[in-house]
Formats: structure tokens, C-alpha cells, sequence
């Protein structure tokens, strides 16, 4: 699917949020398998950028395309678009409304449909990290935060959609619960044509995007290939983000002689790199394979 | 909320410095958190703030005026209808006169950026906004200890630039003590020793780069190691 904005302003009711518009004029397109990244200081209109992508909110003025035609034009089609999106909010205990972890990643699933679907649930669990055993009946409100965050991503999935939104998805998560996420991911890149993701892990953006914007006040401050952005360090600075980690050991690998590319690579690639360098006398090499 | 347990024999935070403390989600960081300021109690063992003991019904309320705590989640800590008054709210509960309230809440308005935000209601924050609010309202009433749980995630480069900031000069500005819950490994690096939870017990206790050149069991334990660990090159 391919999704464009073009000139989209939004502002919450006043007594909501204040009286600054979270959108001002925001234009742009997220096409096919393009996975974008989006980062930007808080307040700046990310997580609203991301509701107004799911038609969960209507812009007060531009227009929201799927597939260049207007999700608003036809009301009648709205759930429709919004059953192939799928949503993970920023604290993923706001979007559950179940009583059981199992009848959550089922509850966007029309009843006739479920049984059918059940085994998928289980699936995704378990390339989750969850097993279902120990979760399928628990309440999700009783899951720890990396937890929740995986069984609000499983849940969006399970229904393929056809675009997906994660807002900070990889914050809480710890080592391990990174890794699932980012396999959850790959996997889901596979079958999804299109991906935009909310963070300020910019280590983790450097694993999947493949253009960022930069959203401040509302507006796009900068839109381009996900490598310009993640190794131009000045750029990153005046928004107090640091490189990428990966960008830092690249960096780090150039400097002591490695010919690897500056671009974005592959864990592999970097441990290839290092394993290449000349060790010094005495040094022991203390690589992990993963 | 089912919580982890854990099974600590001795752990000791001083005032004047940063404690990171790393572990695999569940791994008991937040129930040791919730233990230091008595909000959990101990089933065996003893939770001593400066001396006194969290078992103690009457010195609780001394124990939660010095150990003061942000959440993971700061949905779970405001109890105003303003971000204003949500400052305002410790701070009179402490008895603080009228006049003094308002001067240092315009201070940490100005060293937070919520300026702007002052009427807002702070269900109405974005998320990044809330866990500033919350670690404002935390820091302004300068507690003793300070655990901060897994704070930063949400907050943007800026944001979580001028907070660490903020936090790093804690000891040295108030004496206290900084607890740094974290998953990143960055921010442990900024702390003097960092402290490993593995299923409820304490893994490792040390200085960051001594910790993390056990890159392999770390990653084992869940703990996010830095790549350059993470591929031999440290």
C-alpha cells in the first residue's frame, strides 16, 4: 500500500491540548515496502501523525491517500481501510480491552472468522517469545511493560494489515525482547508492503528504516534516505540525538584501518570487519558470535 | 500486576552518586525499586533508608519523603487536572509556603521546556511531555534518593539530552542519591557503577565497562549490551 498526505494541518479541541496545531501542512509519501522512520522532539506531532494515518483522526484541512485515493471521500469505506491498518499505541495497555491475552490478539478479527485465525495466534506468540501456555489466558493487564508492547504488536499483526504503525515500539524492551521485536519485524516486512515506526531508538531505525522524517512543531524539518540522515552527525546534533551506534563502531573500524563501507550493514558485517583488523601484540580477541 | 520476585542478600546505595541498574524485563528492577521506598514490603530482609526500616509504619512517611520515585509508566502518578498544579501538588503536601511553591515551580518549568504546557491537563501530554512532568514533579520536592525508572524512553534526543543533564548533577547539586533504571546501555555508561539484575538476584555489581566486558552472558541474561561489546571491539 502506499500512503501520502498531502498539506495535512490537524489541531485538537482546544481544551484538549492547548491551542498549537500538531500538524501544519505535512506532505508526504510512505510507498511501497518503504519502512519511515520518524523522530522529532516531543509534542512535535509524531503520535498524531500516526492517528491521522489510520484515519483515527480526520485532518481539518488536506487529504490522506491510500493508493492515491482519499480514505475520507467515502465514509461507508472508512472501517474497511482501518481493518488493514494495524496500530500500536505508545503505552500498549491503552489499547487493550480484553480479559485474556488470547481474546485480545483475536479481538480485531470478525466473530466468524476467529476459529480460523486461532492458530495463527498461537504462532505469533511464540515468534514472540510468549509461549502460549503461559499467556494465552492471562490478563493483559497483568504483563509486564516489554510484555504488553510484544502482545500489542502480535495483535496488530495478526490481522496482516496491509500497512503498520508502531509508535516507539522498542522502548522498555529489554536485549532479548529486542531481538524478538526485531525478527517480529522482518518477519512482518516480508508480508507488509509498508512500515512507518515513531522513535527516538535511533539504533533501533538504523535496522529498519529506509527514509526518516524529521517532524518538529507539526511540521516536516526533513525528509530524506534513512543512511543521509543516520551518519550526518551535525544534523542529528541539533536535535540532541547522538549517531547511531552502528554508525559510531563504522566509524570507529575506518579509523583503525577496516575498509568496510560507510553505509548501513549487518551486525555479521561488523563483526567480519572487526575479526579483520590487525590485533595488536599481546591482544586477545573476545568476539561473541551471535 | 503479577511482579517479579527477588532474592537480593546485601545491596548498598550511598548518597552523592549514580547507581544504573540494567535487566531483562521481569527481572525484578522495579520490585527492588518499589522496595526502597516502601511501597512493597519485604517478605524476608530489611529495607533500611538512612537507618530506618520500610517495616516501620511510623517512619514510612520519612521513608517516601527521601526516597522519591518516577515510574516506567507516569500515567500511574498524576493526581492533578494541570500540569501546574500537578508541580504545585508535593510541594504543598510538604507544607511549603505559597510564595516559594510558585517561584520554584516557575524555575522547573523553565529547566523542563513545560512552560507552554502550564493549564494543559497532563492526561493530555504526549508521552515524552508526561515523563518530563513526572520527573519535574519528582526532582522539585529534592528527595534524598532518587529512583528513576526506566524514564527516558520516551522522550526525544533534546529531551533526553538536557534531563541526563539534569539528573547527572543531581549529587552534586542536592547530595542525593540517583537510581537510574535503564535499558540503555548509553545511560548506564554514565553512572560510576552499574548493577545487573538476573531473575531476581544481583548478577553483576560494578564499574559499566567492567560489567559489560561480560558481553556474552549479559546478552544471555536479556541485558542490551553496546555493539561495540557485542562484536569484540571494546
Amino acid at each position: 500500500m502506499t500512503i501520502e498526505l498531502t498539506d495535512v494541518h490537524y489541531s485538537y479541541p482546544a481544551r484538549q491540548r492547548g491551542s498549537s496545531p500538531a500538524l501544519v501542512g505535512v506532505s508526504l509519501v510512505a510507498g511501497e515496502r518503504e519502512c519511515l522512520g520518524v523522530v522529532g522532539p516531543e509534542g512535535g506531532g509524531k503520535s498524531t501523525l500516526l492517528s491521522v494515518m489510520d484515519a483515527l483522526l480526520k485532518p481539518d484541512a488536506g487529504q490522506v491517500l491510500r493508493d492515491g485515493e482519499d480514505v475520507w471521500e467515502d465514509p461507508a469505506d472508512l472501517a474497511s481501510f482501518r481493518r488493514g491498518v494495524g496500530l500500536c499505541f505508545q503505552f500498549p495497555e491503552q489499547q487493550f480491552l480484553c480479559e485474556t491475552v488470547g481474546e485480545e490478539l483475536l479481538f480485531g478479527i470478525l466473530p466468524e472468522d476467529r476459529d480460523a485465525m486461532r492458530g495463527n495466534a498461537f504462532q505469533l506468540l511464540r515468534e514472540f517469545g510468549l509461549s502460549p501456555d503461559a499467556f494465552l489466558h492471562r490478563s493483559p493487564f497483568s504483563l509486564s511493560m516489554g510484555e504488553s508492547r510484544r502482545v500489542a504488536i502480535a495483535s496488530s499483526l495478526i490481522r496482516q494489515p496491509h500497512l503498520l504503525l508502531l509508535d516507539e515500539p522498542s522502548a522498555g524492551l529489554d536485549g532479548k525482547g529486542l531481538q524478538q521485536l526485531e525478527a517480529s519485524i522482518n518477519i512482518a516486512r516480508e508480508h507488509m508492503a509498508t512500515m512507518v515506526i515513531v522513535s527516538h531508538d535511533l539504533d533501533f531505525l538504523a535496522s529498519f528504516a529506509t527514509r526518516v522524517i524529521i517532524l518538529a512543531a507539526g511540521s516536516i524539518r526533513y525528509d530524506g534516505p534513512a543512511e543521509d540522515l543516520l551518519f550526518d552527525r551535525a544534523r542529528l546534533r541539533a536535535y540532541g540525538y547522538d549517531v547511531p551506534e552502528i554508525v559510531e563502531v563504522i566509524e570507529q573500524l575506518r579509523a583503525s584501518g577496516s575498509n568496510i563501507r560507510q553505509r548501513l550493514c549487518s551486525i555479521g558485517e561488523l563483526q567480519a570487519a572487526a575479526e579483520g583488523l590487525p590485533l595488536a601484540a599481546g591482544e586477545k580477541r573476545n568476539s561473541q558470535k551471535e | 500486576m503479577t511482579r517479579p520476585s527477588v532474592d537480593v542478600p546485601h545491596l548498598c546505595i550511598s548518597e552523592a552518586a549514580i547507581v544504573a541498574v540494567m535487566g531483562a524485563n521481569g527481572s525484578g528492577k522495579s520490585t527492588a525499586a518499589l522496595c526502597m521506598n516502601g511501597m512493597l514490603l519485604p517478605e524476608r530482609g530489611e529495607v533500611l533508608v538512612d537507618g530506618l526500616n520500610t517495616r516501620e509504619e511510623v517512619t514510612r512517611m520519612e521513608i517516601r519523603k527521601r526516597v522519591g520515585v518516577v515510574f516506567q509508566d507516569p500515567h500511574l502518578q498524576f493526581t492533578s487536572m494541570s500540569v501546574e498544579s500537578e508541580l504545585a501538588f508535593g510541594l504543598e503536601n510538604l507544607g511549603v509556603p505559597g510564595r516559594e511553591i510558585r517561584a520554584r515551580i516557575e524555575q522547573q518549568m523553565d529547566l523542563f521546556q513545560l512552560r507552554g504546557k502550564r493549564d494543559q491537563v497532563p492526561a493530555s501530554l504526549s508521552g515524552g511531555e508526561k515523563q518530563l512532568l513526572a520527573i519535574a514533579a519528582v526532582m522539585l520536592l529534592e528527595p534524598r534518593y532518587l529512583v528513576l525508572d526506566e524514564v527516558t524512553t520516551f522522550l526525544s534526543g533534546n529531551s533526553r539530552v538536557q534531563v541526563f543533564e539534569l539528573i547527572a548533577n543531581v549529587p552534586a547539586r542536592t547530595g542525593a542519591g540517583v537510581i537510574l533504571i535503564t535499558q540503555n546501555p548509553r545511560e548506564a555508561f554514565a553512572a560510576g557503577r552499574l548493577v545487573v539484575f538476573h531473575e531476581g538476584s544481583i548478577a553483576f555489581d560494578g564499574p559499566p565497562e567492567t560489567v559489560f566486558r561480560n558481553a556474552s552472558s549479559l546478552v544471555k541474561m536479556g541485558v542490551p549490551v553496546p555493539l561495540r561489546e557485542r562484536i569484540g571491539l571494546a
